[in-house]
């Protein structure tokens, strides 16, 4: 089931500050979309507010199947999962307790508890994502690299048509990072999954993002491949700072943050250029 | 590399209270002779020793292990609901509410039936508005709930104090209710108690796939279908019920609810389908232990059970925060 989500004049506010302002925006399926833009522009309110966290004041969030394009009837919990930013913070409970919490959402019987099919599915998503060495242990005991693992597998064991991302690879090593996106760009090849990926590294979203979000003052600025978005003058407009857009060969863009400050020369000698 | 070692913790404490029941009964105050145990059936004992047994000594028993499996089920609620291994079923104000009630009933000059009932109405009445005024945008939050707790408390106590120098010598009857009392047991106190008891840990068991989701924190609780407002509040209520009877059956008894489900937490996880009844288990346990140290150390002298518990919980507690920081979810 491939399913888009339109955002449309969304607004939210914490309070008397406006945190999403009129926003409109459609997610399409089969895509990852990278959010991106500073600190509080919004993107994690938007989450939250996708997810069914925070009640906007005004405007709403449709979840439309494209088979049809009429709005779909399931819960919110079948229709979309996170992956948070930062791993559990409580670390007592198992791996494979964790993993299965996915399949909350399609417990009937709360007497009953978890169905045999429950567990299997649960099994399945451990062996795919390598997790079963882990399943008995306690989360806290894993890295955080692992312990992000979890986190998707149990978004994938929920196994909704549209998934949040939460600067889910915001605290991990490179190769955790680039192990997360490809599971999870694999899951979109396979299953036509609308991602909504909140991210605060350009490079990583130019090369795993279908299309790029940039956000301003809590609505959409700029929105696009990751080629057409990823330009000078937007970084400028969206984080206020000067830097060069080099292209790879694959065509992908790419930035070196601060590159553009430091005079270029041999390393002992490396000062910053004074034009601040 | 660690696991959860969970049939071997079931039969231990099991055996560990067969082991305490047996203890319980063969030593108090009065000392029984060798052998009376094993012969509890046979109609030649006498009415004396059976009255000891049957009447005081196993009610009581009995009775303390409903108090601990209270106190210690709802304590593992409270924790998982506020997130944090230091909350407990007392922190939002219902001992020293209960307390006021009793200072209340005696200063009424009511008889000593109606410290309990005091007790319990008071409690579960500051409960309610607790949480009423704890509710923001129409769901519970903690921060405020924790902080009313807090005031409440605070304002209670300061009563209590009050009503105790007011009162002048006849304040330790109040004092004794300060530091938990189980002497008071008898098969219909029992009866009464067990009744809320089932129902809770039923209720907890029933939402077990609900409060594991609730320790990832509220907005991923939510990501996975958990009406986290009504639930949160809802089991808190539950537990603060349970606390409230306690504390009206047995007086103030302190740490059950805040170690046994830390404890059992590291031991077992935080899976709660097994959590709840074994951390009753334990809980029950426990003070089962406390009880009967209470009664005998000092024998014929009864020492109040808080006091044992908070002797023998808090170093615990200490020791365990410092070794095993691994189940603490700071």
């Amino acid at each position: 089931m491939n399913v888009s989500v339109h955002v449309s004049n969304l607004e939210f506010s914490y309070g008397s500050r406006n945190v999403i302002n009129k926003m409109n925006q459609r997610f399409n399926a089969g895509r990852i979309t990278g959010v991106l833009g500073p600190n509080g522009c919004g993107k994690s309110t938007l989450i939250k507010n996708i997810l069914g966290y925070l009640q906007a004041s005004n405007g709403r969030v449709e979840f439309i199947n494209d088979a049809d394009a009429l709005p779909l009837k399931t819960r919110r919990s079948r229709t979309v999962s996170l992956v948070p930013q930062r791993p559990g913070a409580m670390g007592s409970e198992t791996v494979f307790d964790t993993v299965q919490m996915g399949r909350l959402p399609y417990v009937e019987n709360r007497w009953a508890g978890y169905s045999s099919a429950d567990r299997k599915k649960t099994e399945e998503v451990m062996r795919r994502l390598d997790l079963t060495d882990f399943q008995d242990r306690p989360v806290g005991d894993l890295s955080g690299g692992e312990q992000q693992k979890v986190m998707l597998a149990r978004c994938l064991v929920q196994d909704t048509p549209v998934m949040l991302l939460d600067e889910a690879t915001a605290n991990l090593d490179m190769q955790h990072k680039v192990d997360i996106m490809l599971k999870i760009r694999e899951r979109v090849q396979n299953s036509g999954t609308t991602v909504i990926a909140v991210m605060h590294d350009l490079n990583l979203a130019a090369q795993f993002c279908d299309s790029i979000l940039f956000m301003k003052n809590g609505h959409s600025r700029y929105y696009g491949t990751p080629r057409e978005v990823i330009t000078s003058e937007a970084i400028n407009e969206i984080y206020g700072i000067h830097l060069t857009v080099y292209i790879d060969n694959a065509g992908v863009p790419f930035v070196l943050p601060g590159r553009d400050l430091m005079i270029p020369c041999s390393e002992p000698e490396r000062k910053i250029l004074n034009v601040l | 590399m660690k696991t959860y070692a969970l049939k071997k913790t079931w039969i231990l404490l099991l055996l560990v209270i067969l082991f305490l029941f047996w203890v319980g009964l063969k030593y108090g105050s009065v000392p029984l002779e060798k052998g009376t145990l094993f012969q509890i059936l046979n109609p030649e004992i006498s009415e004396y020793t059976r009255m000891i047994i049957f009447e005081l000594r196993l009610p009581r028993m009995v009775m303390a292990l409903i108090i601990g499996m209270m106190l210690s089920s709802s304590g593992v609620v409270v924790q998982a609901v506020f997130r944090n291994p230091l909350a407990d079923p007392y922190l939002i104000g219902i001992s020293a509410s209960a307390v006021t009630g009793a200072v209340l009933a005696f200063l009424l000059g009511l008889p000593d039936f109606f410290y309990g009932v005091f007790a319990f109405a008071t409690s579960v009445g500051t409960t309610f508005v607790i949480f009423r005024l704890s509710v923001r945008k129409g769901r519970v939050s903690v921060a405020m709930l924790l902080i009313i707790g807090i005031a409440v408390s605070s304002f209670m106590s300061a009563f209590t104090s009050f009503a105790m120098y007011w009162i002048g010598e006849d304040s330790f009857r109040i004092s004794v209710w300060l530091m938990g009392y189980l002497g008071g047991a008898t098969w219909k106190r029992v009866l009464i108690l067990l009744g809320p008891l089932l129902a809770a840990l039923a209720y907890f068991h029933y939402h077990r796939l609900d409060l594991d989701a609730l320790t990832r924190g509220d907005e991923e609780a939510h990501s996975l279908g958990v009406n986290t407002g009504v639930i949160k509040k809802r089991l808190l209520v539950a537990a603060s019920l349970i606390s409230a009877f306690s504390v009206a059956f047995s007086g103030m008894i302190g740490f059950v609810g805040l170690i046994m489900p830390h404890t059992m937490r590291i031991l077992v996880g935080t899976n709660h389908s097994r959590l709840i009844p074994l951390t009753a288990l334990a809980g029950g346990a426990f003070l089962l232990f406390a009880d009967i140290l209470a009664r005998t150390i000092l024998a014929p002298v009864e020492i109040p059970i808080g006091v044992v518990t908070a002797f023998f919980g808090a170093p615990f507690f200490l020791y365990l925060a410092v070794t095993r920081r691994n189940g603490m979810f700071l």
